[in-house]
């Protein structure tokens, strides 16, 4: 516990567990003492069965949603684990491995890339992300990682819309690459990748092959 | 239990009683679910928590609810009440 600092990262899960500690701890007594059903109890019983799990729901729900962010999470089912293996590897060149170095996002790389964007951005990725573990529950769930690394496939092709979040199309120093603009039409319109072979390589190799580019 | 101070006017307090009891247990369990994927921040537990762990704390608070309504009275105050309108 030397290392524990309450910060942003877990202070809701802290409030969480405190709240529903305190919830746990009235509604016991009031299950062991069986006080009568005054005023006082029902102000108890209030605050144990709706004030503090509202609270300790409220908090664990963000913090439930942080934490299907990061990458540790992803790497929870076997089939991702070469991919986070490879991600958190300081040698490797892909490109999910370059993201993970980042400083701000690295622990998030997997959401931070494969999120969709827009208005119901989040939703959206959230109701893929359902559909993920639906799949895993009920099909990969057991099957080995030579087998998965066959037939398991993203569901569509990586939008190139979700690189240019941060990598802008538009900049001069952008443009100034004449491979870059060479193929700028094919790149907005999905029909090359950039996270392909011939441009920025693979984001994950270990589906793909080798790092050959950049 | 005793509900010396504030007899049930609808329920008796065997029945509140149990109905309260179950409201807590399935509080307690609802609890647990949720926090368990603080501790364990895996899809399972997570998704758990998020659906069961709050169905069973929402109906433990539903019960809760409807055991406080029937112990005041409030149905049939309401009941008076709109007939005291409508006449």
């Amino acid at each position: 516990m030397s290392n524990f600092s309450l910060d942003e990262h877990n202070a809701l899960s802290v409030l969480a567990v405190v709240a529903a500690t305190c919830a746990a701890l009235i509604v016991v007594g009031y299950l062991v003492k069986r006080p009568p059903l005054d005023a006082v109890t029902r102000r108890m019983l209030f605050v144990g069965l709706c004030v503090l799990p509202i609270t300790a729901a409220l908090s664990a729900n963000v913090q439930g949603y942080k934490a299907t962010q990061q990458r540790s999470f992803c790497a929870s089912c076997h089939v991702m684990i070469p991919h986070a293996r490879d991600a958190e590897d300081p040698n490797s060149k892909s490109l999910a491995a370059i993201h993970a170095r980042n400083a701000y996002f690295g622990k998030d790389n997997c959401y931070a890339c494969h999120a969709d964007y827009g208005l119901f951005g989040t939703v959206v990725t959230k109701l893929g992300g359902m559909r993920h573990v639906w799949l895993y529950v009920t099909q990969y769930r057991k099957m080995p990682l030579a087998e998965a690394r066959e037939k398991i496939h993203l569901v569509k092709p990586y939008p190139n819309e979700n690189c240019m979040q941060c990598h802008t199309a538009t900049a001069p120093r952008w443009l100034a690459i004449k491979d870059h603009t060479a193929a700028r039409e094919d790149v907005l319109a999905n029909r090359i990748s950039c996270a392909s072979s011939g441009c920025h390589g693979w984001a994950h190799p270990t589906t793909k092959g080798p790092v050959t580019a950049p | 239990m005793k509900f010396s101070a504030h007899p049930a006017p609808h329920l008796p307090p065997t029945r509140r009683d149990r109905v309260l009891r179950v409201a807590c247990v399935l509080a307690l369990l609802g609890l647990a679910l949720m926090i368990w994927g603080i501790f364990v921040p895996t899809p399972m537990p997570i998704l758990i928590g998020l659906s069961v762990g709050q169905a069973m704390g929402t109906s433990s608070f539903v019960l809760y609810l409807i055991v406080l309504a029937t112990d005041l009275g409030i149905r049939k105050k309401l009941v008076r009440a709109g007939r005291t309108e409508k006449s």
